[in-house]
């Protein structure tokens, strides 16, 4: 016989098998299906959660964490630096040609309008960022593009739309060139931004990790001319702004920019985890930093980690899913055993009639592959009923409960190889038998 | 008793029965797990917030065109307000309480700069009417005057307030030593240095620090560490947060007079998610719904998915065990006999089965206690779950067994 006609056969054979024992199957195919559901949903959570947002250039761009506490407390020499920049210190890094590419940011909320076109006025985020932002985070542009560095020193009046606010303010036209209003300042539009949702957000820790950036963006450098403070997310200070002016504020030890920066070379890396050192020593000298100075400097996977946006509680949840994926393969393994002995007597006569051991072990494989795969594709299932209901529980997880095709295959493929796994065992001691001692029953 | 034929069948065809007890041990160590989880996040959920929440609203308004002096403005929103019959009183806060996140300082009550006597305290900011807007009682001392609210308008930090409402709790952990009563008065300092004194001239009754649900031992210690400034930020930033409270079920039809009436006062306002405290408090507490839910569901799966394997481990065995059953019969076993044969199987299953899990269960405990803020489990869940398996065991097994008992004695005589 032909290899393909065999497979047919064994196919066959398997469907048979499954219809005289209609419950067992069902049984079988349900455990397996809801072990992969559960362990899917999880792991997508898991997957996306851990994803790397910037591949082209995660090993290239790095935030750093000055140790900049004002104080020393006994005993407490080894606390963690801060992990937001204060203004003065972020200016002075700026200053530095070490790193080939900078962005500093942060954000506010503001007014948008466009009063000719008679759009409501309407309430967004709001960011102020450096050129470097664009390139650093590989920000896709529907039109235009960012301002340039010129524009940036010479504290332009300009703006970048996401494409969002572009299609409120402007109805998704082509806005560069255009005139818009944002708290209280007018803006000529230089680009609009297509969508930008890398997943995690790594690059600021301010309102979640797994939304899309909205508003719009402004130069960084506009940040003492229109006098906007950081309004979303965190700032702490260390000491108190001396007066009540904007500069003051600036001026304060206060934490709340998040600075990374490019060094394509390790050269590089090095020269510029020395002048933070240095620069520290020199603080030292005016007062400012007590050290120890454990600053810090992380590329984007370590920062990922360091943010430890895979928590305790995400890791019991992982485990949990797992043992629960274990639990089920342990119970089709049983009914597998359960079934496959029920068949000794046909076994033995067939092993009496001349079947090889190894064909009789590939006809069991090819049934145990049937409920893998039947098993898999009703996992897959209960894993986007499982998404849609964690996208129930956790409002701000929407963006990241989504299945990719990526995840559809490894579905699949674990359920068929687990199930395989389950099914290999009871399938070789099956195949094993003795015909002689089942013909004698008969 | 049977035991020893049935043990010396299970230990003939040993695979099967090895397997379920697996089973019935993973399941039962994941259950127990499980459930200690829930009970917490339960817990967490449940720990009071001291202020009237279902009751109370948070509009988050702005002016489309901010005026350089929003005081007298805001001032009279408030006044319009509080004149709708039916809202008990308003306030202007920084921001919402109960909101899983915002503001905290340091408060020592000792002069000399003393890191180790600073405690971390919750803070927010209202006028006069806080707490009569958020329903919270004032226990001793005084509420402040109209002259103490400050109004700022810069959008710098804020400085330290003259004077402050603690809560009972923090009062305590702030003068270990004296009655609460007597804190009125005292003096405390801002921060591990700073020397400006500031005058607690009440106590109110306890108020939720936003940090109140987490697991950690500081948030147990000082969960019901907060103080109220006397302070009204009116500086255009994240726009106002109005927050009033309403007498009891009129909260919908009060929320829209607000809207109504403050649209009336000046049109050109921008509303963002004008919400329920009990909403606010909800969403902040979504995390820990979330992974309790996500847990009851995988637990009643496995508990369902192990009951299947019984089911179907049994159902297996009497089929391929029917002339065994028959001859039995037939030699004069009666049919509760069979019964107790296929009951008393499942029993030792889930002995064996329980015996494992137990040590298991309490392994993965300690995982969860090195990787997790959690407290050590009670270990009454453990027995509970026990139970919990061998009923699961009895109920999944009794229609297999009640199958076997109805096979005939003649089957036996039968060739197959």
């Amino acid at each position: 016989m032909l290899a393909d006609s065999n497979i047919a056969y064994d196919l066959q054979l398997a469907l048979n098998s499954v219809k005289k024992t209609p419950v067992l199957s069902a049984l079988m195919v349900a455990a397996i299906g809801i072990g992969i559901g559960a362990c899917m949903t999880i792991i997508t959570i898991f997957y996306l959660m851990t994803a790397n947002p910037n591949p082209d250039n995660s090993e290239e761009i790095y935030t750093y964490a000055l140790h900049n506490h004002l104080t020393v407390t006994e005993g407490q020499e080894d606390e963690r630096p801060r992990l937001m920049s204060t203004y003065r210190d972020a200016l002075y890094i700026l200053e530095s040609d070490i790193p080939t590419d900078q962005s500093v940011h942060y954000q506010s909320w503001a007014v948008y309008r466009n009063s000719e076109d008679g759009v409501n006025p309407f309430w967004e985020l709001y960011r102020l960022v450096t050129p470097g932002f664009f390139s650093l985070f590989d920000v896709p542009f529907l039109y235009g593009g960012a301002w340039t560095q010129e524009q940036e020193d010479s504290k332009a009046m300009v703006i970048v739309l996401t494409r969002e606010t572009n299609d409120r303010l402007f109805g998704g036209e082509n806005s560069v060139g255009r005139t818009i209003e944002a708290g209280g300042e007018y803006y000529e539009v230089v680009g609009v931004m297509d969508h930008f949702k890398p997943l995690p957000k790594y690059f600021e820790f301010d309102n979640g990790f797994f939304n899309e950036i909205s508003g719009a963006l402004v130069p960084f450098s506009l940040t003492p001319v229109i006098e906007l403070m950081k309004n979303s997310g965190g700032r702490s200070c260390l000491e108190m702004p001396e007066g009540d002016d904007f500069q003051s504020y600036l001026d304060a030890e206060c934490h709340w920019l998040h600075h990374w920066v490019r060094l394509p070379t390790p050269e590089k890396r090095e020269a510029f985890a020395e002048m933070l050192d240095n620069y520290s020593l020199e603080q030292r000298r005016f007062g400012r930093f007590q050290g120890p100075f454990n600053n810090r400097l992380f590329n984007l996977m370590e920062w990922l980690e360091h943010l430890e946006i895979v928590d305790g509680t995400m890791t019991m949840l992982i485990g949990v899913a797992l043992m629960f994926l274990i639990v089920c393969l342990l119970n089709t393994n049983a009914l597998l055993f359960a079934k496959f002995t029920g068949r000794s007597a046909e076994v033995g006569l067939k092993r009496a009639l001349g079947c090889s051991k190894k064909r009789l072990f590939r006809q069991h494989l090819v049934e145990i592959g049937l409920v893998g795969l039947v098993g898999g594709a009703l996992g897959l299932l209960l894993a986007l009923v499982g998404l849609a209901g964690i996208k129930l529980l956790l409002t701000d997880i929407d963006d990241l409960a989504d299945m990719n095709t990526d995840l559809v295959i490894i579905a699949i493929t674990a359920s068929i190889i687990s199930t395989l796994i389950a099914g290999l065992y009871p399938a070789w001691r099956t195949c094993q038998i003795a015909p002689a001692k089942y013909l004698k029953s008969q | 008793m049977e035991i020893r034929p049935i043990a010396s069948s299970m230990f003939r065809n040993r695979t099967g029965p090895i397997l379920i007890c697996l089973q019935i041990a993973l399941t039962l160590a994941l259950v127990v797990n499980s459930i200690f989880i829930i009970q917490l996040q339960m817990e967490k959920i449940s720990r009071p917030l001291g202020t009237d929440v279902d009751n109370t609203a948070v509009f988050n308004v702005a002016l489309v065109d901010p005026l350089e002096d929003m005081e007298p403005f805001l001032k009279n929103d408030l006044e319009e307000i509080r004149r709708i019959p039916g809202i008990i009183d308003v306030t202007l806060m920084v921001q919402p309480l109960h909101a899983g996140g915002g503001m905290s300082s340091g408060y020592r009550a000792v002069l000399e700069a003393n890191p180790d006597r600073v405690l971390g305290v919750a803070l927010n900011e209202s006028d006069e009417h806080g707490l009569n807007a958020l329903g919270v009682e004032l226990l001793y001392g005084r509420n402040f005057r109209t002259d103490e609210v400050r109004y700022t308008a810069t959008n710098a930090q804020v400085g330290p307030s003259e004077v402050v409402l603690v809560t009972e709790s923090l009062a305590k952990n702030l003068f270990p030593d004296s009655e609460t009563a007597d804190v009125v008065g005292k003096i405390i300092y801002r921060g591990e240095a700073d020397t400006t004194p500031i005058e607690i001239i009440g106590i109110m009754a306890d108020v939720a620090a936003h940090w109140v649900n987490r697991d950690s031992e500081f948030a147990r210690d000082s969960g019901y560490n907060f103080i109220l400034l006397p302070l009204v930020q009116t500086f255009y930033g994240e726009g106002h947060y109005y927050v009033f409270r309403t007498e009891l079920g009129a909260q919908d039809r009060l929320m829209a007079a607000v809207t109504d009436r403050l649209y009336e006062i000046d049109p050109d306002r921008l509303f963002f998610e004008p919400s329920t405290q009990a909403e606010i408090v909800r969403n902040s507490q979504e995390g820990f719904r979330a992974i309790a839910t996500i847990l009851g569901v995988i637990s009643v799966l496995m508990v369902m998915v192990t009951a299947f394997g019984i089911v179907g481990l049994a159902s297996f065995t009497v089929n391929q065990r029917t002339r065994q059953i028959g001859t039995r019969r037939a030699l004069g076993a009666r049919k509760r006999d069979i019964l107790r044969y296929f009951l008393l199987e499942n029993v030792m299953l889930t002995t064996i089965g329980v015996v494992l899990g137990s040590a298991l269960a309490y392994g993965i405990h300690l995982f969860l206690f090195s990787i997790m803020h959690i407290p050590k489990m009670s270990f009454t869940l453990i027995p509970a779950g026990i139970v919990v398996l061998y009923v699961l065991g009895f109920v999944a097994v009794i229609g297999p067994a009640l199958r076997a008992t109805a096979v005939a004695p003649a089957i036996a005589s039968r060739a197959v």
